[in-house]
């Protein structure tokens, strides 16, 4: 199934980084989500692409992430895929899923001199779909986008629409970090940890973080109906 | 005002049909205390409340954009999709999943 961002991003100009944000936006838009990965090599380039990531960030922050990996992986279908998620949801140890990489983006931001609040913003009402931040009177400067969401939900029953909804919320904060992280620094997209992570998706593979050390990736057996 | 600091005063909780999550519920809870504490009255004040408390029951807290109904903004969690909006009956929470409309739970108050 598709997912996207409610306009295209390949003819969209942002004031930096345009090439980038076109390039990681556009693969994220093109996935098959929630189907079963292609290719005997799947296996091997989403859990390189978590282990790359997990690297970069320890690298950065050995406090917050693991120097070693324990890498699992589960198939199935959407029962199963529910069923992970409800476990997900239950315990705490999956908040390190954006726990980790939200202080790993902001060290980054900060070696940068880069600071949310001093990015040009329109007001919230004058924003276009693919701004990246719009600014409430008297407040602050906040996220708006981009968030992934599925391109068609009302053909997705319940409860696969209300789970699939939960885990994209999870990749939209993924894809901001990207963007925060771009926007610090517009270097190759190679050097973008979160860009690497994006290689799972790209793969067919859903990882769940159960502590900096647990890592498990999903892969769906039966494509979604 | 006074009736709905007695009313938190008292262990009031929010409606058990909103399904909040218990980090929702946390957040919104003391979003909701600095706001009556501030003596806030718009939603200005509300999304103050509201993002002081993410930042101070979530490391790095943030509060996003979410969306917007009848032309007034939504406010809130990205991953749980609860934010606030202002509307005729006054500041109101509500639920975001879709692009579509969002579920309206009820108003800001204990």
């Amino acid at each position: 199934m598709k997912a996207g961002f409610g306009y295209v991003p390949a003819e969209q100009t942002w004031p930096v980084g345009t090439a980038s944000f076109r390039e990681m936006l556009t693969s994220l838009a093109a996935i098959d989500w929630f189907a079963p990965p292609s290719g005997p090599a799947a296996a091997a380039r989403a859990r390189q692409a978590f282990e790359d990531f997990n690297a970069m960030g320890y690298q950065a922050l050995p406090k917050k992430f693991s120097p070693v990996l324990d890498v699992s992986f589960v198939d199935g279908g959407w029962a199963e895929f529910v069923q992970l998620c409800a476990l997900a949801r239950e315990k705490p140890g999956f908040e390190w899923k954006h726990g980790a990489p939200k202080e790993f983006t902001r060290a980054h931001s900060e070696a940068h001199g880069w600071r949310r609040e001093d990015q040009t913003s329109p007001l919230w009402h004058e924003a276009q779909p693919h701004d990246f931040f719009a600014k409430i009177p008297h407040h602050m400067v906040m996220w708006r986008g981009p968030y992934l969401y599925l391109d068609e939900p009302d053909l997705v029953p319940e409860p696969e629409r209300e789970i699939i909804t939960w885990y994209l919320r999870y990749i939209s904060l993924d894809i901001i970090f990207a963007v925060e992280w771009q926007l610090a620094d517009d270097a190759p997209l190679a050097q973008n940890p979160f860009y690497r992570l994006f290689d799972c998706y790209r793969a067919g593979y859903y990882p769940f973080v159960f502590s900096p050390t647990n890592i498990t990736l999903f892969r769906f057996t039966a494509a979604a109906e | 005002m006074e009736a709905a600091l007695a009313q938190r005063d008292a262990g009031a909780q929010w409606p058990a049909q909103w399904r909040l999550s218990q980090r929702d519920q946390v957040i919104l809870r003391d979003g909701f205390e600095r706001f009556t504490a501030g003596r806030g009255q718009s939603f200005g004040d509300a999304v103050a409340a509201l993002h002081a408390a993410t930042v101070a029951n979530i490391i790095a807290g943030r509060t996003f954009f979410l969306g917007q109904i009848e032309r007034a903004p939504i406010v809130g969690s990205l991953i749980s999709g609860i934010g606030l909006v202002e509307l005729d009956a006054g500041i109101v929470v509500v639920r975001c999943t879709t692009r579509g409309a969002p579920l309206q739970l009820g108003g800001f108050a204990l």
